[in-house]
């Protein structure tokens, strides 16, 4: 299983102003996403605090809890470090087939963060 | 308003501690999952993955366990037959239709349809079972993928050990059965050498009969049969036996159904089925010492279909011999008899791998336990598993 964590590889995704951006705290809540993740999946900054579930299909979210408390358990994961594609709930239920790329970073204060890009593979901002 | 404040606020606490909880024993839970040896993947009433393990993951999706979620089970992979013949999603050997009735296991190949085309045609052997499940009105089917033991293994070898024996033992056999059949034709042999002629006949028979028996429990214990399962009344399947009967034989059988209105719908192999009622008939022939009257008996309970075959034959009186007169090769020493040649002594025993292999199951009483006092004879009971389909899961109806 992948256990590179590089230093600064959150700060490396937030700096792809041209893609949506998301992070999570080590419990899986929305810390902050930017304006292209708003504009593209139509989310506000309600979604701030909430799970990161949230924009996942209800059928990936046994999956997605079971592996992000396995991540704190063993620190390891084959999500992280890879183009992936998966489907991305929008505001309004719709879905958009995108690329999430996830990576993990330790903290200074020792705890996890996550952070995604996500690439709209279909819809009117498809790239 | 304080103690409300400070009430709401230790309910959000305790609530905040029991998530923490549940999501330190899903983890718990996955990393479990993910360690074991076995692939596991749990389908919903469309056939698509609602979960999957790590070992599922690597085998099929490429590694990624989420990847898997919401495909359907025929795009990530395909189950062969042994003889590596492909097995069609609505064929009722498919696990998944298989699973509808009762819960099995048997021996696959496999294709992993997401591999790289140099790895597609690569087919894998796994033993796999199935086992429906009910959660919140809704249905799945867990399917269990186990790499073989090495006690399977050798259960192959010695598949093909059998195999090999069989087909050297058939063409001598053939040469012997042929040239007795010739002697015994010639007219200057004397009633005593056309006596032993007849004896070496039923032997060479009894023992061509004895060699498809044991080819034939092989390929039941390295679940080498191909099962061609099909869905229908037991009454019917019953029905298509008898009209393969003699009218003497047809003479010695009694069709009892219980109730008339009973769902009676199981899902078998006809072949399989009348090899089943052929070793029980003969079973019964060999035993009952004029000419036997024979009950079939089939009754419904809320999960099985029964079949009893009652026989008024010398019966079983020791209970310790019912459950041995499945074991291969058993003779109950008080039915033996010096004026006949031994069956194959592989009759019962087939019947129960056949059963068993059908997601059935048999057992022997005596008519006295079954029916009453008084009445003599053997009771075999057949359990079939109720076939039941769900609304939303795909059947071979």
């Amino acid at each position: 299983m992948s256990n590179s964590w590089t230093p600064g590889a959150v700060d490396a995704l937030r700096q792809q102003h041209n893609l949506p951006f998301v992070r999570t705290d080590a419990q899986g809540q929305v810390v902050e996403f930017n304006e292209r993740f708003r504009l593209i999946y139509g989310w506000d900054d309600r979604l701030v605090g909430q799970t990161i579930g949230m924009i996942l299909p209800a059928s990936f979210r046994e999956l997605h809890h079971a592996g992000f408390s396995r991540f704190k358990l063993t620190e390891t994961s084959k999500l992280v470090n890879h183009p992936l594609e998966l489907a991305t709930i929008c505001s309004d239920g719709a879905e958009i087939r995108s690329e999430h790329f996830i990576v993990a970073e330790r903290c200074d204060e020792g705890g996890w963060s996550f952070a995604a890009t996500l690439r709209p593979l279909e819809g009117p901002h498809a790239c | 308003m304080l103690a409300e404040d400070s009430f709401s606020g230790s309910a959000e606490a305790e609530s905040r501690a029991l998530i923490q909880q549940m999501s330190q024993s899903l983890g718990l839970l996955r990393v479990a999952f993910d360690s074991t040896g076995e692939a596991m993947l749990i389908v919903d009433e469309s056939s698509a993955v609602r979960w999957a393990n790590q070992q599922a993951a690597d085998l099929w999706g490429g590694g990624i366990t989420l990847q898997m979620v919401g495909r359907p089970l025929s795009a990530l992979l395909q189950f062969h037959h042994l003889d590596r013949s492909p097995l069609g999603d609505e064929e009722p050997s498919h696990p998944l239709q298989q699973a509808l009735s009762a819960e099995g296991r048997t021996s696959y190949l496999i294709q992993a349809l997401s591999a790289p085309a140099t790895e597609k045609t690569k087919l894998i052997t796994r033993s796999v079972s199935w086992r429906q499940i009910m959660q919140m009105d809704q249905s799945f089917i867990l399917l269990i993928f186990r790499d073989l033991e090495p006690l399977e293994k050798a259960l192959a070898r010695q598949r093909q050990f059998i195999n090999n024996l069989a087909h050297e033992l058939r063409t001598p056999l053939a040469i012997v059965t042929g040239n007795l059949h010739r002697m015994r034709r010639k007219k200057q042999f004397s009633g005593n050498v056309q006596q032993s002629l007849s004896d070496a006949m039923e032997e060479t028979q009894r023992i061509g009969t004895l060699v498809d028996n044991l080819l034939l429990l092989s390929e039941l214990d390295t679940d080498y049969r191909r099962w061609k399962l099909q869905i229908d009344s037991l009454i019917n399947f019953v029905d298509r036996w008898i009209v393969r009967l003699n009218p003497e034989s047809k003479a010695l059988l009694d069709i009892v159904t219980v109730n008339e209105s009973d769902d009676f719908r199981v899902q078998l192999d006809q072949d399989a089925f009348h090899l089943i009622l052929d070793n029980l008939f003969n079973n019964s022939r060999r035993f009952c010492r004029s000419k036997p009257s024979i009950e079939i008996r089939l009754v419904q309970t809320v999960s099985q279909i029964l079949l009893h075959f009652i026989d008024d034959g010398p019966g079983i009186n020791n209970d310790d011999h019912c459950g041995a007169v499945f074991e291969r090769f058993s003779r109950i020493e008080e039915h033996r008899n010096a004026d006949m040649t031994d069956g194959s002594g592989l009759g019962l025993s087939l019947v129960k791998s056949l059963m068993e292999g059908m997601g059935g199951s048999a057992s022997c009483s005596s008519a006295r336990e079954q029916i009453g006092v008084g009445r003599q004879g053997l009771v075999v009971t057949l359990y079939f598993p109720r076939h039941k389909s769900s609304p939303g899961m795909k059947s071979s109806i």
